[in-house]
């Protein structure tokens, strides 16, 4: 599980590992197609690649594509360790980063929320043990959590941090009763 | 012309980089001062390793293939 849990009783969560296998996956294909593509126009077009002016061009295409794929596998990994729930004692912290144009933390009060469900469908998800988490808000929309490793013990530590907040405002809310 | 095209995309690759990780250093300092969550300073220093390492086999694969193609 891709589960962190510090001094300061902060559970992070971030997506499951398989995204990131399938993206490395992705930039992998797209090299050997490159160099199989290079190979085979090399082979049925001989005459083609020895003018230079098209040995320019399918160079300029395949270094395009190449750097291309590599920069999103880096702002990938970027968005990978930074897409996170963070579950505190209090809140849930939901940060949402990419590098230039996105940056968002959103808290929720685990007090607002009225339903936690769990999604698991597929094969792989099943295997792998990810699934979809879906938290409802009061009078708010619902937040889907995709690709979150083992939702069932989220949920779990979810339900516990909800008890805790219920039993505290509880608490303080007769405390003030007495008080007045 | 070999030379001339590999200096050039040498320089675009280092600045790249190094705007990749000043910025990701940067956004990293501002989310641990409103989380004080440990996590992000362990995470930032593996994600620059990542990155450093990706864009170090980026950089070998275009250089190679500057050398062969042209």
């Amino acid at each position: 599980m891709s589960k962190y849990q510090d001094q300061n009783e902060l559970i992070v969560v971030k997506k499951h590992f398989i995204v990131l296998f399938f993206r490395i996956l992705r930039l992998l294909i797209v090299l050997m197609l490159l160099f199989i593509g290079y190979l085979a126009f090399q082979k049925y077009f001989p005459l083609l690649i020895s003018d230079k002016s098209i040995n320019y061009l399918i160079f300029l295409v395949i270094i395009v594509i190449l750097n291309y794929e590599f920069i999103k596998l880096v702002l990938f990994l970027v968005k990978y360790y930074n897409n996170l729930i963070i579950i505190t004692k209090d809140n849930i912290l939901i940060l949402n980063m990419l590098l230039v144009t996105k940056d968002d933390l959103e808290v929720i009060d685990p007090y607002k929320i009225t339903k936690i469900d769990e999604f698991s469908r597929g094969f792989l998800s099943n295997v792998f043990g990810y699934g979809t988490l879906v938290i409802e808000q009061q009078g708010e929309s619902v937040r889907k959590f995709r690709l979150t490793p083992n939702p069932y013990k989220i949920i779990k530590i979810l339900h516990k941090q909800r008890q805790y907040i219920v039993q505290d405002r509880r608490k303080k809310y007769i405390i003030n009763n007495e008080e007045i | 012309m070999e030379s001339t095209i590999i200096i050039i995309y040498t320089i675009l690759f280092i600045v790249t980089y190094i705007f990749i990780v000043k910025r990701l250093s940067m956004l990293n300092d501002k989310h641990y001062e409103h989380i004080w969550c440990n996590y992000l300073k362990k995470s930032n220093k593996l994600v620059v390793k990542l990155i450093t390492f990706t864009m170090l086999v980026q950089y070998i694969i275009s250089v190679f293939i500057i050398i062969t193609l042209l």
